[in-house]
């Protein structure tokens, strides 16, 4: 009977991805890039649209234990001062698994195009979350309410 | 007695002649009713003055009665003390001296301490004439101009010091002697308007008078700028940030690689 159910756990565990430290949803016209690919770029999950909207998590070990502030700082200076993004909005970002971080909105213009990203930032003890959306601003408006939706609905575990 | 004709013509040909040339007998060069002041003191020993080190002589002018200048308004902050030349009085042959400095400085926050030199400056008696992101010039009254590059060299690190010193006495006297001149002139073909025969020739005259006139307010203006020139002094103050380490031109990066790697570029480039 044991020996069933650790199986029945183990094969849950295989199908639902009991392994991975988040859970998130992508919104409708996004589907999921090839995770060993991504893993080796640096990401736990990253997904696309056809038109170029990417939505990606990393999962970074807090072994220096930042807290929050000290990584939105750090974030924010990288990329206002250092690239050259502007920093549209900084606001909290509560996930659905109830931690809260920030979301960094930036816009970028490049070639006399106009960019967005987004950075959501979750801190705890071990773990940094980032989660990043960003695309040319054309693509992304039209799916901006979706990716903020899916952001949101984050769940960490 | 009315002159007409020849007779009349010759006289306006004779006052024409009189402004030409050097000085006429009528006006002597004692007479000029001119003054100045040089510093006592003065290192001067020609037409120009220069010093990259040392202390400048000071000059100012001291206007003295029947001169027209109008100078300058300055003035000082109530409370705040008031320019007054440190010269006396000086024969005619005495120089004039117009100072013009130009600092190079090496500062750390350049806003600061160009807001310090302007309020010296104004605390001096002095003026903002221009003010750029990294210059400004100002003009002081002569007898504070030691002064005030002591207080603007005390703001920041100077690496450049060059103090000027024009003397300009000669052509205020040479001025002042050709006004007179003219003033004369004009006094006379004023007294042959009143005698002109017809229209014509009063015409004629009130032509001539016109030229003396033109001439007589060029020169007068030129009297005044180099009184002023002479009065106040013109400081110069260029500021140069001072170099530092490389710090902000990108040496600082945290150690945490995954920094490094967020943005656009990556995030867009997929695999």
């Amino acid at each position: 009977m044991n020996a069933k159910i650790l199986v029945l756990l183990l094969v849950t565990c295989a199908l639902g991805g009991c392994g991975a430290a988040f859970e998130l949803e992508l919104p409708a016209r996004f589907v999921t890039l090839d995770a060993k690919a991504q893993k080796l770029a640096g990401y736990a999950k990253r997904a696309t649209t056809a038109d170029g909207v990417v939505v990606a998590v990393r999962v970074i070990d807090n072994t220096s234990e930042g807290d929050l502030v000290f990584w939105q700082e750090a974030v924010t200076i990288e990329m206002r001062d250092r690239r050259g993004y502007a920093l549209l909005d900084d606001a909290e970002l509560r996930v659905a698994s109830g931690q809260t971080g920030r979301l960094l909105r930036f816009g970028h213009d490049e070639e006399g195009e106009a960019y967005r990203y987004w950075i959501g930032l979750l801190v705890d003890e071990r773990r940094i979350f980032l989660v990043e959306a960003g695309g040319a601003e054309k693509v992304f408006e039209p799916v901006e309410g979706d990716v903020e939706k899916a952001v949101r609905g984050l769940r960490i575990r | 007695m009315r002159l007409r004709g020849p007779g009349w013509l010759a006289a306006i040909l004779w006052c024409a002649g009189c402004g030409a040339g050097g000085a006429p007998s009528a006006v002597s060069r004692d007479a000029t009713p001119v003054s100045y002041a040089a510093a006592p003191g003065a290192t001067y020993g020609g037409e120009d003055y220069r010093s990259d080190y040392e202390s400048p002589p000071m000059a100012a002018p001291s206007e003295a009665p029947g001169t027209d200048y109008v100078g300058t308004p300055q003035a000082a902050p109530t409370g705040s003390p008031t320019p007054s030349p440190q010269s006396t009085p000086a024969p005619d042959a005495g120089p004039m001296l117009v100072y013009t400095a130009h600092l190079a400085m090496s500062v750390y926050r350049v806003k600061e301490v160009r807001e310090g030199v302007i309020a010296a400056i104004r605390e001096l008696g002095g003026v903002l004439t221009l003010e750029t992101a990294t210059q400004v010039t100002v003009r002081v009254p002569a007898a504070r101009f030691q002064e005030a590059l002591e207080r603007i060299e005390e703001l920041g690190e100077v690496v450049n010091r060059n103090v000027h010193a024009q003397d300009v006495g000669e052509e205020f006297r040479d001025i002042g002697i050709r006004i007179e001149t003219l003033e004369a002139m004009r006094r006379r073909v004023e007294r042959l308007l009143d005698q002109a025969p017809n229209v014509q020739a009063a015409l004629e005259v009130e032509r001539h008078l016109e030229r003396i006139t033109v001439e007589l307010e060029r020169l007068k203006g030129r009297r005044r700028f180099l009184s002023d020139q002479v009065a106040m002094s013109t400081i110069t103050v260029t500021f140069q940030e001072r170099q530092v380490e490389d710090i902000a031109r990108g040496i600082f990066k945290l150690p945490f690689d995954w920094i490094q790697q967020i943005g656009l570029t990556n995030l867009m480039r997929l695999r």
